[in-house]
């Protein structure tokens, strides 16, 4: 096990990730590291991985992660332990594809896929039934992004806090993510 | 067809399902396990540290403790004012009073007068309290050298046996004491414990009374 140098997790007691935060920083003790990853290790990973590839995700990950080791104090607990974890996340990770110059996202975010895509492309797309994987690496980068977030539980304002973006622009987002998977699994139904 | 609510579930649940097939790799656990193992050591050179600075605090206070218990040390000095009869000793001159002033390192039992501390109401007192002279008493003698000691006599009054450690610190307070020599006239301060505490040269000579 990666972790084993670890205290058994069975023996610690139920806490959130704030108070695992508090715990950590105050002593230092790997055992609170350990649960805060098994709390959310595996939601940043897949978002950024969602959001890159493996290697960038696993090394931004564990940028993230040592951040935390190295600078117990960052965290000032003006938000959820998890918003401040992906606003990391997602800040690390915009630097690095910039430093790559992988960055090219910008340009489409506000258009709805349907634009993007020829109808040709559409129907080819619907006809195979793209996987979800698949059909969420056609989105856009940032409406990839809002979907990603809310689907991993965050409230509209904490996206916005995340990616700080007004909400209205979130929502937009939003809908247009929805709008071009709805095409591309056969919804026609507007959701927002 | 599917409805939306139903395609909002799907979502969720092909998120989940997705994300449940891509965890975090060992790899970068084993890394953050690795640098948090670290972090968790310097606690040790850190009490070490604690532990150091501790101990020096301790063996400075120690040191200051023993250096002031240490004999030879000079704030362990006392001023002895030792009051003797004439008799005793001295057979001619006469002198109605003979004081013996001497520097030790401890008090001698049997002292007739009083031993104080040279650093502390004495010598340093006469200084910043030089305009109460009311503390201080001024008579003028003669210094003479005897032996290794020096005597200041007060005409046949009083003879005061100086010794020449006293005499030492006393100098190195007293501004003037470049000027004292053997044979000399001298006006010399007692506080009120009758310990000297300056001597320095006498404007003039003492006048003694005949007979």
């Amino acid at each position: 096990m990666a972790l084993s140098f670890f205290l058994p997790r069975s023996s610690a007691p139920e806490y959130s990730a704030e108070q695992l935060f508090s715990l950590y920083r105050d002593s230092a003790n790997p055992c609170y590291l350990e649960q805060l990853i098994a709390l959310h290790g595996n939601d940043l990973y897949y978002f950024l991985l969602q959001q890159s590839d493996a290697a960038l995700a696993g090394d931004i990950s564990q940028q993230c992660w040592l951040t935390l080791v190295e600078q117990r104090g960052n965290f000032l607990g003006l938000s959820s332990f998890k918003t401040w974890l992906f606003s990391i996340g997602r800040n690390r990770l915009l630097d690095e594809l910039r430093r790559l110059q992988r960055w090219q996202y910008q340009q489409s975010e506000e258009e709805p896929l349907a634009e993007l895509l020829c109808p040709a492309q559409q129907l080819e797309q619907q006809q195979q039934q793209l996987q979800f994987n698949q059909q969420l690496l056609l989105l856009p980068f940032l409406q990839r992004e809002a979907l990603m977030l809310q689907l991993e539980g965050f409230s509209l304002a904490e996206i916005s806090q995340i990616t700080q973006q007004p909400a209205q622009t979130i929502k937009s987002r939003l809908r247009y993510a929805k709008q071009a998977l709805q095409q591309l699994s056969g919804v026609n139904n507007d959701n927002t | 067809m599917t409805t939306p609510e139903r395609f909002e579930q799907q979502l969720q649940q092909q998120y989940q399902h997705n994300k449940a097939k891509h965890p975090l790799p060992g790899a970068v656990l084993n890394a953050i396990a690795v640098r948090a193992k670290q972090r968790t050591k310097p606690a040790l050179p850190g009490l070490w540290r604690n532990m150091q600075l501790a101990m020096s605090v301790c063996g400075v206070l120690l040191l200051g403790v023993m250096l002031q218990r240490e004999p030879t040390a000079q704030a362990g000095y006392y001023h002895i004012v030792q009051i003797q009869q004439q008799e005793q000793q001295y057979q001619e001159p006469q002198y109605k009073e003979m004081q013996r002033h001497s520097l030790s390192a401890q008090a001698e039992q049997g002292v007739v007068s009083s031993a104080d501390r040279v650093d502390g109401y004495g010598m340093a007192d006469y200084f910043t309290a030089r305009a109460q002279s009311d503390n201080f008493h001024y008579q003028t003698g003669l210094l003479r050298r005897q032996q290794q000691d020096w005597e200041i006599s007060v005409c046949d009054d009083l003879l005061l046996s100086i010794d020449h450690n006293l005499l030492a610190k006393i100098a190195i307070i007293n501004l003037d004491s470049t000027a004292v020599n053997d044979g000399q006239w001298v006006e010399f301060v007692s506080n009120n414990k009758g310990q000297l505490v300056a001597i320095s040269p006498a404007k003039q000579p003492l006048q003694c009374r005949q007979g």
